[in-house]
């Protein structure tokens, strides 16, 4: 095995353990600034662990003999995974190739479309409204990132992660660049399953959506995918759009990496905090808005702006 | 607020007359609940649309008016303060100044969520035009309390009827023509702050005297005695006949969400599943209020009631209790 191979298969597994191991941490991070915000103490920081610990320890109850119910939280945890090998985290991805960025953006859909898939396959009312929720949000909220993706690709040349990386390092922001980096934080609210977007659980209204028969390990894996996309988003936030300082060793740019990561975190949560649950044809109308305003970007990276 | 009205229904029944400073502390008590009411529903409705800052803040605000109703009554909720003839305890003068200061605590704070909450324009798109009841409606259904006065119908029992010691102290009925959610969110914040100047006159106001009548005599047996309290989530109603030794022969007491359950029909018909939650948060429902059952055998359609003697009987049996 040559010595370049060693070294992706290296990183890779250094994204995927950091992905996994850490984002539980950033989770916790944000209830204790939502805890915060309400005047409350909250629960630890390291909380999310004990949450996927306990539920992985719990008996598992299947409602539904349908395949799809009991491998759909397995698949999309992979998907995730997946993903974090594609995604720059303080560093260049490790695994590239050209078109990696719209590889990603097939692995995160895939990734929602298994939660669908569960909500359809469990037998439950409230699974399937929630299927049909998260499909309205896929529709509306993944091309706001394809499109804040393409607009980079054209500025950089390239639909690869590290292209992108490397010419927003050397140039700086653009106006289209900043539409483009608006309209995706904006998107990540909902990926991320945030409040005013947390249309899909709702569990005021659905009681946990697509996850209200899903227990125990199956569940765990869920909240894991869950857990990781908010850090596998915000990496790909920080990292394509808030790419400098640049340092030279890797670990110095992890680190600030994730600090960046820790306050686009941070953000979000805010945004969380102060907002009530949109209903899905508002939040429909909202995101169309959004889509116009990644067009405008795009357009402008079109002419050179 | 159950119990006034049951103790003023006796009264009436039986001819007695609460002294003053008596209907002045019911008063106080009545609006002190109203305040704690009005704010958890505030913080419940909140949840329901996943706002869940308004239901800590809602709540936290909500706090300081529980200790006060303990430092008064000694309980938290349920106060135990009504006797047939007048209240078991007084209020002190030593604690007014805590309960002044408590009170200019809620009311600015209660201010400072009403302003926040208006501008805040995502709480109002999930409001706005949503759980619509028309005042046509609110009258043909006998809705009451806030979901009426949201919907323009000026109904509250403090005025129309007043008790205690709202002849004095007056009443201000808030009414919104909204006719949505967010009118009855108004109103109850209002209501809130309507509430606290209530107190405050009540305190300022209030004679000096005895608490409670002089309840010597037997209660006679054989009146009738109706009485209506504004309960925060509509007016309540009790009925008494009195029997013997001082004992009620007969008691029916109505609570407000009965009736205003009858509005949900109309407030979700075409709406969006996300609002049904809402929709049925926004009238403050009590389901405990609206227990009641019959049987119905459904091939011959016949109805049949329990006496008391059967159903203990059936409950003994179910739980196998000997």
């Amino acid at each position: 095995m040559s010595s370049s191979v060693l070294q992706t298969v290296a990183q890779s597994a250094i994204n995927v353990l950091l992905v996994l191991l850490l984002s539980p941490l950033l989770e916790g991070g944000v209830r204790k600034l939502v805890a915060l915000v309400h005047s409350r103490i909250g629960p630890p920081v390291y909380q999310p662990y004990l949450d996927l610990l306990k539920l992985m320890s719990k008996e598992e109850i299947v409602s539904s003999s349908d395949g799809l119910f009991r491998y759909s939280p397995m698949i999309c945890l992979a998907l995730v995974l997946a993903a974090a090998v594609l995604t720059p985290i303080g560093a260049a991805p490790p695994m590239q190739m050209s078109g990696d960025a719209i590889t990603f953006v097939y692995l995160i859909t895939f990734s929602s479309v298994m939660i669908m898939m569960s909500g359809i396959s469990s037998a439950s009312p409230y699974g399937v409204i929630g299927s049909a929720r998260e499909m309205m949000m896929i529709l509306m909220v993944e091309p706001v990132m394809l499109i804040a993706l393409i607009t980079l690709g054209v500025k950089s040349g390239s639909m690869q992660f590290s292209d992108m990386m490397t010419y927003q390092a050397g140039q700086g922001p653009a106006l289209s660049t900043v539409i483009a980096a608006v309209a995706l934080f904006l998107s990540l609210i909902a990926q991320m399953a945030r409040l005013p977007f947390d249309i899909v659980e709702a569990d005021q209204e659905i009681m946990e959506g697509p996850f209200v028969e899903q227990s125990g390990t199956k569940l765990a894996f869920f909240k894991w995918a869950f857990y990781a996309k908010e850090l596998i988003f915000a990496a790909l936030f920080v990292s394509l759009f808030i790419p400098r300082p640049v340092f030279a060793g890797y670990g110095l740019n992890l680190l600030f990496g994730l600090l960046k990561m820790a306050v686009v975190l941070l953000l979000v949560g805010v945004v969380h905090v102060v907002n009530p649950r949109l209903r899905i044809d508002q939040a429909v109308r909202y995101f169309g808005v959004l889509i116009f305003v990644a067009l405008i970007g795009l357009t402008f990276a079109l002419v050179g702006a | 607020m159950h119990s006034t009205a049951y103790c003023q229904a006796v009264e009436q029944a039986a001819e007695i007359t609460v002294p003053a400073r008596g209907r002045y502390i019911r008063t106080i008590l009545l609006e002190l609940e109203r305040i704690q009411s009005h704010l958890l529903w505030l913080g419940i409705a909140g949840h329901i649309i996943g706002f869940d800052t308004v239901l800590m803040q809602a709540w936290r605000i909500r706090e300081p008016v529980m200790w006060l109703c303990e430092k008064i009554t000694g309980n938290r909720k349920l106060l135990g303060m009504n006797l047939v003839g007048g209240v078991r305890r007084d209020i002190p003068q030593e604690i007014h100044a805590e309960l002044l200061q408590v009170l200019a605590g809620i009311d600015k704070e209660c201010k400072k969520v009403l302003d926040a909450i208006t501008t805040d324009t995502t709480l109002f798109m999930r409001c706005e035009n949503v759980g619509r009841i028309s005042a046509a409606d609110a009258v043909a259904l006998s809705l009451l309390g806030p979901t009426a006065r949201a919907s323009g119908i000026g109904r509250d029992i403090r005025v129309d009827h007043p008790y205690a010691a709202y002849a004095e102290v007056g009443c201000q009925v808030i009414v919104e023509t909204g006719e949505d959610i967010w009118s009855r969110v108004v109103v109850r914040m209002k209501e809130t702050l309507e509430a606290v100047r209530i107190i405050r006159d009540c305190l300022a106001l209030m004679p000096k005297g005895s608490i409670m009548a002089d309840v010597t005599d037997r209660i006679p047996a054989g009146r009738i005695g109706l009485s209506s309290v504004e309960a925060p989530r509509g007016e309540t109603h009790h009925f008494v006949i009195t029997g013997e030794d001082s004992r009620p022969y007969r008691w029916k007491a109505r609570a407000p969400t009965f009736q205003n359950l009858q509005g949900i029909p109309v407030m979700v018909q075409g709406e969006n599943i996300a609002d049904v939650p809402i929709g049925l948060g926004s009238m403050d429902p009590c389901f405990s209020c609206t227990e009641r059952w019959e049987t119905v055998d459904l091939r011959s359609g016949r109805v049949r009631v329990y006496s008391k003697a059967e159903l203990q009987e059936l409950c003994r049996k179910r739980y196998s209790i000997r």
